[in-house]
Parts: structure tokens; C-alpha cells; sequence
């Protein structure tokens, strides 16, 4: 029998993934409930915008026609189906003890949370994100083209970095309390507001828009929704990677303090 | 000689909270008042590898944290913690190849899967050759009784099965030292024994180390020879179940049903320890025996039956526990 394995060890994450989605793909019809509340959201959305574009008489608010503004709460229900959501895992694991579990195997619990979310947003984007973007493809006729479609799957990746980042910290919040839901719920609120999930970011007050600029939320709901819309050119979203890569580090220097502290509480309190 | 765990003065304290009850639980939730509990308090013992030890205690005495520290999940405040020669704080990944974790409360199972499906990715974890995984898979399956039963989806299995396959998971790695909290609690009996039956030959084959909790007086009785009890953190009793069944004195009980209550005062002979309608209990001196002093008694026309036995293993320990004895 190996001794010790020094090594990355990723096959075995790759195992854990592999289980993963044999374990999601166990209640089928679940898949569908979510691909159906999913969708339901920006069709409403599209009612209310409807309703307003016809009552002001207007075909652009903001030089947000009806169209993309359509087009940008569709992009929202997939961007929602990829973000990631270690925070309600961490949580999950606190209460049922699902860290003591990983702490006594051979693995790294951080990488153990990253490789079963990285596994649910691959299983949510093939079962959730792509049938939208299908839909809106097809019945929204989106207009893609090889640069959109480039600048897209950039912006997403850009979103989940941050997003996973700021999933870890509000996680990490369930070492120090009970019951972190009130305290995610809340996050979510803020992050939806000052990130353009509400409304898009330029139909905002000037003032709070101004706020929403400098702040990482942006990265995880606005860009991405954007791109496709047409409401964001390229040039625009080159010129705003290094605020984003700067968040995305601070985020990560953040997230090793923390987890450091961590460490030393559930050593102080237990686990 | 190198030990499977070596513990010198240990000791570490918890920062804990007080829970309040009934109207004070609304106040108490907004301002809790914290107070530093001594979980372990200079424990010191070494465990020979291959050996099997029990580990015993009331709840709250702190058998859970130290197992949380041996695993290298707690950072000791003070003292020595060696497994298999290594500190589990400072390697706790490397440490954790070599030991197995079974823990009543915390499965390792997918409960939407098979239980064949976590053994494949224990497999996979553990780096095991697949036609040693084959190999090992039918060595458990066969000693715990678990034909076609480790195909079945977790969540329709019974809790005896469950913890079976739990334990399965995790020695299929064949560790040097596996650690068992409380790892049979609802258990059916056959399954008990059943798994009683593979640590026992897990340790014959394997020299397998076990260190193992339970309050479950039979466990101790069916596998320890040594025991270790610990209360308020320190250890107070560290030797064999004779020792520990000798430890409130040589004594036997002696059980007399009777049609009517015998003349002879019963008090003479030994003490009362119970009592019923046509039955007593008395905690008698084995020399009344052997001295005959007891025929006069037996010889009583209205004695019906009596049995004569050793102290039991739950009596004593109920005995010890009220009277925190401290004989190490």
C-alpha cells in the first residue's frame, strides 16, 4: 500500500466529481422544477418591462430597447443557473458535520467544496444554463457572433472567479455562526442591487450607479447580461479587467485570511 | 518499541457558551456569555500497535475531542500527540492515509447512490489497485453479511446495513490505526456482531490498531482487554476489564428467589443491593462461599433457587462513574 502521496492528487477530485454527478442525475424531475423556476423569473420580468415600455410610449429607455433588456433577464437566468454556491454547501456541511468528514480523508476541504461546485455548475450549466440559451437563441433570436460569443464565455468566467470568491466568504461565516441564511439571503440582496440584477446597471440613479462601479457585483450579474444585449462593447469590458482582477485578488487574499482564522476557531470551538 | 499513539500531558481547552432555557433563551441568544471549558487535562497513554482499546467516559468527558485531536482536526494547548510517529496537527493529510475514521454520528455514504459507488471512490481516493479493491471489497462483504446489499441505494437501507457499509468505507484502505466514536449506535444485534466479528479479524489479519468509543457496556465486554476512562478531561482509569471489575474489591453477587422471606438475617451474609417481592440481591465476600457460611442460607426450606456471578461490566462502571474514582 502507497505510504503518503505528496503529489496534487487530482484524480481524486476527479473521482469525487465523477460521484457527484452520478448523485445529482438521481432525481431527474428535479431538472425540470429548476429549468422551469429558472425560466419563469425573466418571463415575468419580460410582462413587467412590456408593461412599462407601452405605458411611456418609449422604444429605448437609456438605449436599453425592449428587446435587450428581453434579451438581458434571460442572460440572467443563465448566468444564475452557473454561479456558484459553496456558501449554502459550506453551511450544509457545518450543520451535518460533512466537514469533520472531509477533515479526516486525504483531501483539502477548500478543494473538496471548490471540486463539488465546479461539478454542479458543469451538471447546471448542461442542464439548466444551455437549454435557456437554446430557448433564447431560437425564440429571441439572439444575435451571436464569434466575438459576442468569445466575450460571453469571458465575462462568465470572470463572473464565477469573483462569484466563487465572495461564495467562500460568506461560507466561511458558518464556522462563527449557527444559521448563516438570513446572512447569505442578505448578500444575495446586495449583490442583485449594486450588480444589476434588479434592474441594469445604467437604468440605476446616477448616484448608485457611480457606487456600483467600483464595487465587484458588477462583474457577477451586469457584464455578462450585457454582453449579448449589445449594451456593452468590448473596449468597455477590456477596460474594466483590471478593476475586476483587482477585486478577484483582494477577494483571494481575503479568503486565505479568513480561512486561516478559520482554522483557528474551529480549533478554539470545535467542529 | 514504536506505538500506533503516544499521548504525554495533554491538554486542551474549548471556548464555549452557556445555553439558557426557557424566557432567558431570547436574551441569551443576544448576548451570549462564554467561558472556557478544560476539555483534556494532562492526558498521557500509549496504545501498542494491534491493539484493540476502548475508550470510555460519560458524555461530555471529552472522548470526542481527544479522538478530534489524535485525527489532527484540534491543536493540542499543551502536550505530546504522536500517531504512527507523526504529529496529526502539523500532517494531518499525510497522517490521514494511514487512519481510518468510523463516526456513529458523521457518514461518509451517498445517500442517493449505491454504497458500491462511494467504495469506488474510496478506491479512487485511497489510490487502491483495482484487483485489491476487489479483493478487499469481498473480504467485508463476506465477514459483514453484505451480499447484494451494498448495491442497494444508501437511503433504502436499514441503519444496521448503513453503518456496516460505513465502516467499510472507510477501512477499505486498510488503515494501520482506525478510530471508532460511538460507531454502533442503532444498530441491530446481528449487526453488531457482524461488525464486532471484522474488527476482531481485522486486527488477527491486519494487526489493525482500534481506538473506539461507545457507552455500549457489551462492546467493551465482547472486544477490549483494555480500557481507558476518562472524566472532566483527565484520565482516570487506564487498565484491563479485570482490573477494572476488581477495582471495587474482590466481591460476587448472590441471587435468592424464595416462596416466603427466610428468618436468617440476610444483612450477616453480605449487602442488599436490591431487592423485589420473593427476590434479593446481596454483594457478598467470595471467602462466605468457600467457607460454607452461606449453606445455612441455601439450606432454608423457603429458598427457592440462587445464583451465584461475577460483578458485571455495566455495574461497575455506573459505580465508578458516580464516584469519579481516580486510580491513575
Amino acid at each position: 500500500m502507497k505510504e503518503y502521496a505528496i503529489g496534487f492528487g487530482i484524480n481524486r477530485y476527479l473521482s469525487y466529481s465523477r460521484l457527484l454527478i452520478k448523485s445529482s442525475f438521481a432525481y431527474k424531475t428535479d431538472f425540470a422544477i429548476k429549468l422551469l423556476l429558472r425560466i419563469a423569473n425573466p418571463i415575468i420580468m419580460l410582462f413587467v418591462w412590456t408593461a412599462i415600455y407601452s405605458a411611456t410610449h418609449t422604444s429605448a429607455i437609456n438605449n436599453f430597447s425592449l428587446y435587450q433588456i428581453s434579451i438581458y433577464f434571460f442572460i440572467i437566468a443563465v448566468v444564475n443557473s452557473v454561479a456558484p454556491s459553496v456558501s449554502w454547501a459550506m453551511a450544509g456541511d457545518v450543520r451535518s458535520g460533512g466537514v469533520f468528514t472531509s477533515l479526516t480523508r486525504p483531501i483539502r476541504y477548500v478543494s473538496n467544496v471548490f471540486t463539488a461546485d465546479a461539478t454542479g455548475m458543469l451538471v447546471d450549466t448542461l442542464t439548466l444554463g444551455l437549454p435557456i440559451f437554446i430557448l433564447l437563441y431560437f425564440f429571441l433570436h439572439l444575435n451571436l457572433t464569434l466575438l459576442s460569443a468569445s466575450l460571453f464565455l469571458l465575462s462568465m468566467g470572470m463572473m464565477y472567479a469573483i462569484a466563487m470568491m465572495i461564495e467562500f466568504l460568506l461560507g466561511f461565516f458558518s464556522f462563527f455562526t449557527t444559521d448563516i441564511g438570513g446572512i447569505i439571503n442578505m448578500a444575495y440582496f446586495i449583490i442583485s442591487f449594486f450588480g444589476g440584477g434588479f434592474v441594469p446597471l445604467n437604468l440605476l440613479p446616477p448616484s448608485i450607479a457611480h457606487i456600483s462601479s467600483v464595487l465587484p457585483f458588477q462583474f457577477m450579474i451586469y457584464f455578462p447580461a450585457s454582453i449579448l444585449t449589445g449594451a456593452v462593447s468590448p473596449s468597455q469590458l477590456f477596460s474594466m479587467f483590471p478593476l475586476a482582477a483587482l477585486w478577484f485578488v483582494a477577494l483571494l487574499a481575503a479568503n486565505f485570511v479568513i480561512w486561516s482564522r478559520v482554522r483557528r476557531h474551529i480549533d478554539a470551538v470545535g467542529v | 518499541m514504536e506505538y500506533a499513539i503516544a499521548v504525554e500531558r495533554l491538554s486542551k481547552d474549548f471556548r464555549t457558551y452557556k445555553t439558557e432555557h426557557g424566557k432567558k433563551v431570547f436574551l441569551a441568544s443576544l448576548r451570549r456569555k462564554y467561558y472556557m471549558k478544560k476539555a483534556l487535562r494532562n492526558v498521557s497513554f500509549v496504545v501498542k500497535k494491534g491493539e484493540i482499546v476502548m475508550l470510555l467516559g460519560e458524555n461530555g468527558s471529552g472522548k470526542s475531542t481527544l479522538i478530534k485531536t489524535l485525527v489532527g482536526i484540534l491543536h493540542p494547548d499543551s502536550g505530546e500527540v504522536r500517531v504512527l510517529g507523526m504529529d496529526p496537527w502539523k500532517e494531518r493529510i499525510k497522517i490521514a492515509w494511514n487512519y481510518g475514521m468510523v463516526s456513529g454520528a458523521h457518514g461518509t455514504l451517498f445517500n442517493d447512490l449505491p454504497a458500491i459507488d462511494t467504495f469506488e471512490y474510496v478506491r479512487d481516493l485511497y489510490e487502491i489497485p483495482r484487483p485489491e479493491f476487489r479483493k478487499r471489497l469481498a473480504y467485508f462483504i463476506r465477514i459483514l453479511n453484505l451480499k447484494d446489499v451494498y448495491k442497494k441505494q444508501v437511503r433504502t437501507m436499514s441503519m444496521g446495513e448503513r453503518m456496516k457499509c460505513n465502516f467499510i468505507a472507510s477501512v477499505l484502505h486498510l488503515p494501520k490505526v482506525v478510530f471508532m466514536d460511538e460507531a454502533t449506535i442503532g444498530m441491530d444485534l446481528p449487526s453488531v456482531i457482524n461488525l464486532r466479528e471484522a474488527i476482531l479479524d481485522m486486527q488477527k489479519k491486519y494487526s489493525t490498531t482500534f481506538f473506539m468509543t461507545t457507552h455500549i457496556v457489551d462492546e467493551v465486554k465482547a472486544l477490549a482487554r483494555r480500557v481507558i476512562i476518562i472524566d472532566r478531561g483527565r484520565v482516570v482509569f487506564d487498565g484491563n476489564k479485570t482490573e477494572l471489575l476488581g477495582l471495587y474489591g474482590n466481591k460476587k453477587y448472590f441471587e435468592i428467589s424464595f416462596s416466603k422471606q427466610p428468618k436468617i438475617r440476610l444483612g450477616r451474609y453480605g449487602k442488599v443491593v436490591s431487592r423485589g417481592k420473593g427476590y434479593v440481591k446481596l454483594e457478598i465476600d467470595p471467602h462466605i462461599i468457600r467457607t460454607h457460611k452461606i449453606n445455612t442460607l441455601l439450606n432454608d426450606r423457603h429458598v427457592l433457587d440462587y445464583n451465584i456471578s461475577d460483578p458485571d461490566l455495566s455495574s461497575v462502571l455506573v459505580r465508578f462513574y458516580k464516584t469519579k474514582r481516580k486510580v491513575v
